[in-house]
């Protein structure tokens, strides 16, 4: 019953080498070079891990500090208008960075009334920027995950714990968070991924500026003309955090 | 099942269709000649039926880039003589070519009233540039050089980012995003300038990549055009 031809092993292959090849060719550039050591110590790449890291952790913060009340309501509540919210809420995923980075620039831009609002200078081009870059288009990861686990758990027991005398934040804290963790703590692990990952919104709408705005993968856009070493560095760390990442994830799905 | 079909040959008609009877010619082209380069297209394409001239424009180090890493060009028109001297095959031909100036551009009205050089060390003012590799930034460091290292240094603090070409850098002066920008004068457009700035003159170097009648024709016909002078180049003798 489940016969396949012989052929399909080798066609199967075929996207495995594409994935593969380029991964590999890249690594075996770097190490090649001879001088991966002291392109991870340089200036260029340090302070780009130090602005990735500093974004992407406050991007996170902020996309769980708002992102939960709102998945919450997407999984549990009825209400006028909700597929547009959901739609909005998708939006940021199948929309090309370069236009996110474009809109924040015209609703947060020095010139823009928002961006006014906030200061008078307007948020674009600082760290904010890129933080701000960085939850637009990675939120929804968590978001969706979140809204999926809170969907998850099973409403009886938070009413048997209701009915048992605990108080609604209670409940929360007890059994619906602890029941939709897993699908919170991938979603919070895939947020960051793409926060760390982002370039084409940040390089619009915060520019490029060492130490202050300049994150990994707009470090490696400026090396690859200048020092191709620390462009094969960075990428390096880079795909060396999506694999830590990966098996992450997995252990955390088994887990649950 | 036979819409599918013309879907298909529609498809394929559109991608492919017109380019197989013309020659085409690569002409990687620094950012800040791409007005004066859509014109010269249409020119050379009305002199030359059978040839189809691509103009491939960004940042001439990352153009020299493309080409080291194996991009077809025919001719390359670098910002600067260095991104030539590096390419790592040696060109058929080069020459210096035009001049260009560059200058401190200002925002649209001139919103943080900059009048003079001195004006340039007022506090929260906001600058930017292109990035150190690319020509632009490099002449932008040079215009730097020759200004008090007081004001040169305040000026560096000041800016905001640090662009990948010098049209990057033309898009935050024109949004309004910064006070001041490092631009070619030709780029300026409708925007003031600082007009008590150091004067720091660009030269632009021409280089022939391949050997063939073609690429020679477009070689030639560059340096003969002269609509430079029109978009405010200097063709230097």
């Amino acid at each position: 019953m489940n016969r396949s031809p012989r052929w399909i092993w080798p066609l199967a292959l075929l996207p495995l080498l594409l994935f593969g090849i380029p991964l590999l060719a890249l690594s075996v550039e770097a190490f090649k070079s001879g001088e991966l050591g002291s392109a991870i110590t340089s200036p260029l790449v340090q302070e780009a891990l130090r602005v990735s890291l500093l974004t992407t952790t406050l991007a996170l913060i902020v996309t769980v500090v708002l992102g939960t009340p709102l998945a919450w309501i997407l999984a549990r509540k009825d209400f006028p208008g909700k597929a547009l919210v959901n739609t909005l809420v998708d939006l940021p995923l199948v929309l090309p960075p370069a236009v996110a980075g474009v809109a924040l620039l015209m609703a947060f831009g020095r010139n823009s009334v928002l961006g006014g609002f906030f200061l008078e200078d307007g948020l674009a081009f600082s760290t904010t920027a890129v933080v701000l870059a960085q939850v637009f288009v990675a939120a929804p990861f968590y978001i969706r995950s979140a809204t999926t686990g809170f969907q998850g758990v099973n409403i009886e027991l938070e009413q048997v714990a209701a009915s048992l005398g605990a108080s609604k934040i209670r409940v929360f804290r007890e059994i619906t968070l602890p029941l939709a963790r897993p699908a919170l703590v991938a979603g919070s692990v895939m947020c960051w991924t793409r926060a760390l990952g982002e370039f084409g919104a940040t390089i619009m709408f915060a520019g490029s500026l060492p130490g202050k705005t300049q994150t990994m993968p707009l470090a490696i856009y400026a090396a690859m003309e200048s020092n191709w070493v620390e462009a094969l560095a960075l990428s390096m760390l880079l795909i060396l955090t999506s694999v830590l990442v990966l098996l992450g994830i997995r252990k955390v799905k088994h887990a649950a | 099942m036979k819409w599918q079909w013309r879907a298909i040959y529609g498809f394929c008609i559109l991608t492919f269709g017109c380019s197989s009877q013309e020659q085409s010619l690569q002409l990687f082209a620094a950012s800040s000649a791409r007005e004066a380069l859509t014109e010269f297209e249409v020119a050379f394409e009305q002199q030359h039926p059978e040839v189809d001239l691509q103009v491939q424009s960004g940042a001439s180090s990352r153009l020299r880039f493309q080409i080291d890493q194996g991009a077809r060009a025919d001719v390359f028109l670098s910002a600067n003589a260095d991104e030539v001297n590096h390419l790592s095959e040696t060109p058929v031909a080069r020459t210096p070519w035009l001049r260009n100036q560059m200058v401190l551009g200002l925002a649209k009205g001139n919103p943080a009233k900059i009048r003079s050089v001195q004006d340039l060390m007022k506090p929260g003012l906001r600058f930017v540039r292109a990035q150190d590799t690319v020509p632009a930034g490099a002449y932008a460091l040079e215009w730097l050089d020759q200004v008090d290292p007081r004001l040169g240094a305040a000026i560096q603090s000041n800016m905001r980012s640090l662009e990948s070409n010098v049209r990057q850098v033309r898009a935050k002066l024109n949004l309004g995003e910064v006070d001041a920008a490092f631009l070619y004068k030709t780029d300026l457009g409708q925007l003031p300038m600082l007009n008590d700035g150091p004067t720091v003159h660009t030269q632009m170097e021409l280089a022939l990549m391949v050997d063939n009648p073609m690429a020679n024709a477009l070689y030639t016909a560059l340096q003969e055009s002269t609509l430079w002078a029109d978009y405010g180049f200097e063709v230097s003798p």
